[in-house]
């Protein structure tokens, strides 16, 4: 395919939505109106709406399906970090295609989970103020204190990951639509931009195209534009780009080490009070559960983005088959944890341990979500052996099962903890959970926010870099 | 110090955790930033200003949101 | 209000005459407590006079121990009988359990003996000592505990508050629930106090845990607020919620291993509002007593309000409300505290040898209450006790009965 059209191809996202766009806007709408209806009940009638209440004498779960779903988008959210880590400090340069469709994925998933830790209060209207009046003392004995603060922290870095690396494309299109010079310099670029010369022609290409006769793109994206490229010189993106290879490499030790490997286990780590919670073994497990999700994640979209704009060429095969591969590792991991907490909790575990233990053991919910994991395995491992057996369509239909696994290992995790406590004595222990209608339709609503993100934000910014198809077919050559 | 921590039923063990191995990574990128070749203090300067601006654009708009929750249903 | 829910209870009084005598101090029979425990809670109803309740046992005292030194009629008694003038408000329209028609002789004297028993014990051992030392600035801790806290400094010896609890002496009427929730104003089925009855291996009959707030002196629940509303309180060392500050993220209910947390689900009952209204604050001008506001954390505070009032200090209402005298509150780092003076009484009782635990000791929360009797087992389960939560008229499982409001679609379709 010729380069023009690649690029024209890239763009394309910011071209007329068709009517097809404004369904599926009506659609997530929808799930999010359905959403804000839930929560605003909940609101004004108070968590009493919830299946949650006291552990102890009134037999209830604290913690349900609101930590579960924090966990699980917390998990998705490294797809980002891995795909970016891959691609910049690894060389793997398969994955650029999809580097910032997985980035975007984890602001949103990040700001999904802080959604349910909003939802998670019983006063939401007093968060802000006091999580900041406490904050310089809580952060050195709270472990949710910790937990602010890195995903903040996580939030913030990729943010700025996205906006120093969006800055050369914007400045790219603005080049091409406006002023050449900006772009036509033939300037060297390190990391995504190596060697790249991004011709003006491509973009004038898509100036002509989508946005013929009328040059110039609507409104709000031009203002977010303008907003981006602040400040902006023409000599800046050799430091630019290893300001984002230091920013890479900092978020690539940050989040998985100590954020789903460290603030969010320890979370429940740390708590002798609940034995299916103490333990090292968390970190690990959770870590291993978040990155098979977050894989599972960037697969589903990278799928639907080449499906819908006919991305064959930008987002190939070998895309999938690469992140397929570190799916099997993440998610056989995952597996082998179970092993280590099955025989060790069982065998001649601590009371308190077993019971948990022989609870997940007979759990339905649970086998569930490890045999989905399994068959994900099972059949991608097939499909690496057998490449007859691979088609994207078919990997795309098998990560929904670790998404839909992690989900509900994370949330029985916190409720079957809460529901064997170390102190056993009460006969309303172990208590009783169900999760309500508001809980769902907050699992529901998310998901429809995200999905309006990946439809809204693709319509302002490219969702792969403009250049990396050059930097694709030189390292090719 | 130590003791206070104590009698208040607190822990300090976030000072190291947190502040000593949690944020080291950041630590290293700062100092990227700030000492790596090529040196422009202006964008450096400009990383700053996103990290500065990012989260506080973030707790702003949480702030304001649940100021509205607050009004609304408290 | 509850506020003033107890302001006219007296406090026990104290008779030192009795010191020495040897006085069975512990009640067996369960059909005997289960007497006790309904003329406790006659009289608290208020279908019983105090006067016609001691006078009742009167002659059973004197066949017990031979002698009756209490003088009934000239002195005050206990308060777990002073509770009418209590009855008002919302508390009023709770419902009584049921009384048994009248005793038999036999019936009676066994009602007696173990009434007698607890009486005789108030009075015989009494309060020898005062209460609690406030103003206490100097000694050496007798507590290895506080010694650790403290570790290196000959400076202050910090005030712990705590609780000795003779689980020996507790029959499981339920009194001090009741008068917990009356001080506190909590909703249905939150029991800041709470009194497990089980069934144990090796163990006759039902045995009682008595379970308040630990109010450690290493609270998990303080150390993963990440709001720093658990705090403990530096006067006394009591673990208390800021109700004005807390998120509600129920991380302290998740990390506390003893369930003594409630949650504030729904819409508190009508005077929790009220009395916030009246601003109660502690002595620094916190918000943490009573029955907290929606979506806030509550839970057994051994009554800041009386810690920080003249009258009342040193007492919490399930203290002074236990007929048995089973529960004794007071600084547990000061030796001469009414607890630590309880306890070695106790122990020289019984020849040196006292059987005593805190719960969940190996978890490192330096709980600060003290049982005297036997530690429940891994195996022991929790039972009906003579008298049931439900005999109160109570909710004992409260997840029962926390349901909300339906949504229209739940009413329409019947979900």
């Amino acid at each position: 395919m010729a380069e023009q059209s690649r690029e024209a191809l890239i763009l394309k996202t910011l071209g007329r939505p068709s009517p097809k766009f404004f369904l599926l806007l009506a659609v997530a709408g929808g799930a999010v109106a359905w959403f804000a209806y839930a929560w605003s009940f909940m609101l004004r009638y108070g968590m009493i709406t919830t299946g949650l209440a006291d552990w102890g004498s009134a037999g209830g779960v604290t913690w349900g399906m609101f930590i579960g779903g924090y966990i699980w988008w917390i998990g998705i959210a490294h797809g980002g970090i891995i795909i970016s880590a891959a691609v910049r400090l690894f060389n793997l340069r398969t994955f650029m295609p999809v580097a910032r469709l997985a980035e975007l994925l984890t602001l949103c998933a990040l700001s999904m989970a802080a959604l349910f830790i909003v939802l998670h209060l019983g006063r939401p209207d007093r968060m802000v103020v006091s999580i900041v009046r406490a904050f310089p003392r809580a952060i050195f004995s709270s472990p949710l204190a910790w937990d602010v603060l890195v995903i903040t922290l996580y939030f913030t870095l990729t943010a700025t990951y996205i906006a120093l690396t969006v800055r050369q494309d914007l400045q790219a299109i603005r080049g091409g639509m406006g002023n050449e010079a900006a772009v036509g310099g033939g300037r060297a670029r390190g990391g995504y931009f190596s060697r790249s010369r991004l011709g003006s022609s491509t973009v004038r290409g898509y100036t002509g195209g989508q946005y013929a006769g009328r040059g110039q793109l609507p409104a709000l994206p031009a203002l977010v534009h303008r907003v981006l490229l602040t400040g902006y010189k023409p000599e800046e993106s050799k430091k630019v780009e290893r300001m984002v290879w230091w920013l890479a490499l900092a978020v690539i030790i940050l989040a998985p080490l100590f954020l789903h490997g460290g603030v969010i286990p320890w979370l429940f780590a740390i708590l002798p009070s609940m034995p299916g919670w103490y333990g090292g073994l968390q970190g690990p497990t959770f870590l291993s559960i978040a990155l098979t999700s977050a894989l599972s994640g960037v697969i589903i979209i990278a799928y639907i983005f080449r499906r819908v704009y006919g991305w064959e060429d930008i987002i190939p095969d070998s895309v999938f088959k690469g992140l397929t591969f570190f799916l099997i590792i993440f998610a056989m991991l995952f597996l082998w944890l179970q092993i280590q907490g099955l025989v060790t909790g069982l065998y001649a575990a601590p009371v308190g341990v077993e019971a948990v233990t022989r609870a997940k053991v007979h759990s339905f919910s649970y086998w569930l979500a490890i045999g989905l994991v399994a068959v994900a395995v099972a059949y991608l491992g097939a499909q690496r052996l057998r490449p007859s057996l691979f088609s994207p369509h078919r990997t795309f239909v098998v990560a929904f099962l670790p998404l839909v696994a992690t989900l509900l290992e994370k949330s029985l995790f916190v409720v079957e903890g809460i529901m064997e406590p170390r102190f056993s004595l009460y006969r309303a222990v172990p208590g009783a959970y169900k999760p309500s209608w508001i809980e769902v339709s907050a699992i529901v609503g998310t998901i429809g926010l995200v999905v309006m993100f990946f439809a809204l934000v693709p319509k302002v910014i490219p969702v792969v870099e403009v250049t990396t198809d050059e930097d694709r077919r030189e390292h090719n050559a | 110090m130590l003791e206070s921590w104590l009698q208040r039923g607190q822990s300090p063990v976030g000072a190291w955790l947190i502040f000593g191995i949690v944020l080291l990574p950041v630590y290293a990128m700062l100092l990227g930033w700030f000492v790596g070749k090529p040196r422009n203090l202006r964008l450096a300067l400009m990383g700053v200003g996103y990290l500065i601006a990012i989260p506080t654009l973030l707790w702003g708009g949480l702030a304001l949101f649940v100021a509205l929750l607050g009004r609304l249903f408290f | 209000m509850a506020t003033e829910l107890n302001s006219d209870r007296p406090q026990r009084q104290r008779s030192e005459q009795q010191g020495g005598e040897p006085v069975r101090t512990t009640i067996r029979n369960l059909e005997l407590a289960r007497h006790v425990a309904r003329d406790a809670q006659r009289v608290v109803a208020g279908d019983l006079s105090e006067q016609e309740f001691y006078e009742r046992y009167h002659e059973a005292y004197l066949h017990e121990f031979g002698v009756d030194s209490r003088a009934i009629s000239r002195q005050e008694v206990p308060n777990v009988a002073s509770g009418q003038g209590a009855a008002k408000g919302a508390m009023a329209e709770r419902p009584k359990p049921m009384i048994n028609g009248p005793l038999s002789r036999r019936a009676f004297l066994m009602l007696a003996g173990g009434g007698a028993a607890a009486v005789a014990l108030a009075a015989t051992l009494g309060r020898l000592v005062p209460q609690v030392a406030y103003a206490r600035t100097e000694g050496s801790s007798e507590s290895p505990r506080a010694q650790g806290a403290v570790e290196g400094s000959q400076a202050v010896k910090r005030i712990q508050m705590g609780m000795v609890i003779d689980l020996e002496r507790c029959t499981g009427c339920l009194v001090c629930v009741d008068a917990c929730h009356r001080e506190n104003n909590t909703e249905e089925g939150v029991h800041w106090m709470y009194v497990l009855a089980y069934k144990d291996e090796n163990k006759e009959g039902v045995n009682f845990l008595v379970r308040p707030c630990n109010h450690c002196t290493n609270p998990p629940c303080v150390k993963v607020c990440p709001v720093m509303a658990r705090h403990k309180r530096e006067k006394d060392g009591l673990v208390l919620t800021d109700q004005d500050i807390c998120i509600g993220t129920r991380y302290c209910e998740v990390a506390c291993p003893y369930g003594v947390n409630y949650f504030q689900w729904g819409e508190p009952n009508p005077d929790t509002e009220m009395i916030r209204q009246h601003g109660r604050k502690d002595y620094r001008g916190r918000t943490v007593e009573f029955n907290p506001p929606r979506g806030v954390m509550g839970k057994c505070t051994f009554c800041p309000q009386r810690q920080d009032s003249e009258g009342k200090r040193g007492t919490t209402s399930c203290q002074q409300a236990c007929p048995h005298d089973a529960i004794h509150f007071g600084d547990m780092n000061d030796p001469n505290s009414a607890p630590r003076q309880y306890l070695e009484r106790r122990r020289q009782e019984k020849g040196g040898y006292l059987s005593t635990f805190r719960l969940l000791d190996d978890l490192g929360t330096e709980p600060n209450i003290l049982y005297i009797g036997h530690q429940p087992s891994r195996s022991a389960k929790q039972v009906d006790g003579p008298i049931t939560y439900e005999d109160w008229g109570w909710v004992d499982r409260r997840g029962d009965v926390l349901e909300g409001p339906r949504p229209w679609f739940m009413r329409v379709f019947g979900g």
